[in-house]
């Protein structure tokens, strides 16, 4: 035995791993767990952090897929929009069907007659979406939060293929093309969906159960597993498991369809229409709230749709009161609220903060609108 | 605010266990920095015993990124994560192979420096003082050096790690008889470098 005895001796007597050894280490374990959610597949609610990781940022659409002249007449939305299709609602009528915005239902209605203006979207599977976005640093290796403005923010641009076969980033200044798709909400899921808000958010709903199942019945799975190889019996585990995976409430479920429909427009380029109804399907979610003259990132005037998640952690997305076009995406904490085992989340924290400057279809990675 | 180092080193019993924790990090990551507070120390101390101090900061940093990245492929029936992190530090070390080497060559030539005094220097000579403190004697270091890479991982996992042979196993992913041939194969000529007779095993 005295060869493992004294091997034993030598490793146990080395010295303790240096306070600025273990420091460097964390701070690397903390930039590298950030940056591994800038590309997520599975489509999972994150209540206490952003949407796809803190680092996200790769957010999405305002869409400029077809000229939104809109922009240009910002007292008359929509007017300047020549048609020349049958069919379609004339200038006028459009500027007329518009009215005052009360609530979310309200805008999401200006949302889908302005849309309905707008010409088909006939952009091919094998195009790219691009987006450029702006993301607020909201921490540092795990220190406190952002409150306020932010001090140091990060400009990204992203190029995803429509049929999500491939996505580019630029990467220390070199274009980056990867196979395939790491993102939240597939393109396709997203292109499919229906331009309709009430089926659009029924659709949502049922990814939304489907993926919570799937989800539930893994994990509830593995804790019985857990629980059987600590020694308890069958009846037990399983009992231990469902107290250790708790159903999802309607409240949450709400919160996830939310996200759900906030990550599509945060990733992707989408056609006008398809983003109205996503706002028509978002106004119809149980606690969606409007707030007229908010402030995005950028400081653009906007509205917001909001969602505050058991009383303590507001989600929004900023949207451009004349055009209607999707600006950004904000977490923010308004109440104090006991998190895990990583203590308090206090009130006033910004965990996450994006703006979207452009988003459009383009023929191939690296192209920029325009 | 979270702080990481306010963790104990020792998991009080209301403490998730490792699985837990891994568990709930794959929705949210931040939860796998209480892996890192749980082992880091021990990781790096492995990898010190084997590379040296230097390497030892890059290897316990990595084994903890490499970790993480598969943290979804975590079997969530094993309550503790310790034989699972030594895997992944031990296939990491594989890399420093030559390190590894060089580091017991160094050792075991403060053999010959015990024997002429007074000879000086060089970089292997340094690393040499460093560990020497550490007491591996220079023998059982040329010993080290000449087992095979296979039979050294076992051996040290059992030995530094104090892993079972049932972990060593998994962490190697190979076959539970393969560790106890390794582990008494590398044993065998261990005692054969210090000169020991050979004992039953």
């Amino acid at each position: 035995m005295e060869e493992l005895q004294e091997l034993r001796r030598y490793h146990d007597a080395l010295p303790e791993a240096a306070p600025e050894t273990i420091g460097a280490a964390r701070s690397r374990l903390a930039g590298h767990m950030r940056g591994s959610g800038r590309h997520r597949t599975r489509l999972r609610p994150v209540w206490g952090l952003s949407l796809a990781g803190a680092a996200a940022a790769l957010l999405a659409v305002a869409t400029t897929v077809v000229p939104d002249v809109a922009r240009q007449t910002p007292d008359v939305p929509g007017a300047a929009q020549e048609t020349g299709e049958a069919g379609r609602p004339s200038a006028s009528v459009t500027a007329l069907r518009l009215r005052p915005v009360a609530n979310a239902q309200d805008l999401a209605d200006n949302a889908a007659v302005l849309a309905s203006g707008e010409p088909e979207w006939s952009a091919e599977p094998t195009q790219w979406g691009y987006v450029k976005s702006l993301n607020a640093r909201t921490r540092v290796d795990g220190g406190e939060w952002l409150r306020g403005a932010p001090e140091v923010t990060t400009t990204r641009e992203q190029w995803r293929r429509l049929d999500d076969k491939a996505f580019a980033t630029v990467e220390q200044g070199r274009l980056e093309i990867h196979k395939g798709s790491e993102f939240e909400v597939a393109y396709p899921y997203l292109l499919a969906l229906p331009a309709d808000a009430d089926r659009l958010l029924a659709r949502v709903y049922e990814s939304v159960d489907t993926e919570n199942a799937r989800h539930r019945a893994s994990s509830l799975r593995s804790a019985q597993e857990r629980a059987e190889s600590r020694g308890k019996t069958p009846e037990e585990a399983k009992r231990l498991a469902e107290e250790s995976v708790p159903e999802l409430t309607p409240e949450r479920r709400d919160r996830w369809a939310f996200q759900l429909i906030a990550a599509g427009m945060r990733d992707a380029a989408l056609p006008p229409r398809l983003r109205a109804a996503m706002y028509g399907a978002m106004a119809k979610i149980p606690g969606v709230r409007y707030e007229a003259g908010a402030s995005d990132l950028l400081k653009r005037r906007g509205s917001t749709l909001y969602h505050v998640l058991e009383g303590y952690l507001r989600d929004e997305i900023f949207v451009d009161p004349k055009t209607y076009a999707y600006l950004g995406y904000r977490t923010t904490v308004v109440k104090q609220h006991r998190d895990g085992p990583f203590g308090v989340m206090r009130k006033g924290e910004i965990h996450n903060w994006d703006a979207l400057l452009v988003a459009a279809v383009v023929d191939k990675a690296g192209q920029r609108p325009g | 605010m979270h702080d990481p180092s306010s963790y104990p080193a020792v998991r009080l019993a209301a403490e998730p266990d490792d699985a837990s924790v891994i568990a709930n990090s794959r929705d949210q990551p931040e939860w796998f920095s209480v892996i890192f507070d749980r082992y880091f120390t021990a990781i790096h101390r492995y990898a010190a015993a084997r590379l040296g101090p230097g390497a030892a900061d890059d290897v316990a940093a990595e084994t903890f990124l490499a970790a993480f990245d598969q943290r979804d492929r975590y079997d969530l029936t094993r309550p503790e994560a310790r034989a699972w992190l030594y895997g992944i530090a031990t296939n990491l070390i594989g890399r420093h192979r030559r390190g590894e080497l060089r580091l017991y060559r160094a050792l075991s030539r403060s053999a010959a420096r015990d024997d002429v005094e007074g000879r000086v220097e060089g970089h292997a000579d340094r690393v040499t003082d460093r560990v020497t403190a550490e007491q591996l004697s220079p023998r059982l270091a040329r010993g080290l050096e000449s087992l095979s890479r296979g039979d050294r991982d076992a051996l040290m996992l059992v030995a530094c790690a104090d892993l079972s042979y049932a972990e060593v196993a998994f962490a190697l992913n190979i076959p539970i008889g393969t560790v106890g041939s390794r582990v008494n194969r590398a044993r065998a000529k261990l005692r054969r470098t210090l000169g020991h007779a050979a004992e039953g095993i």
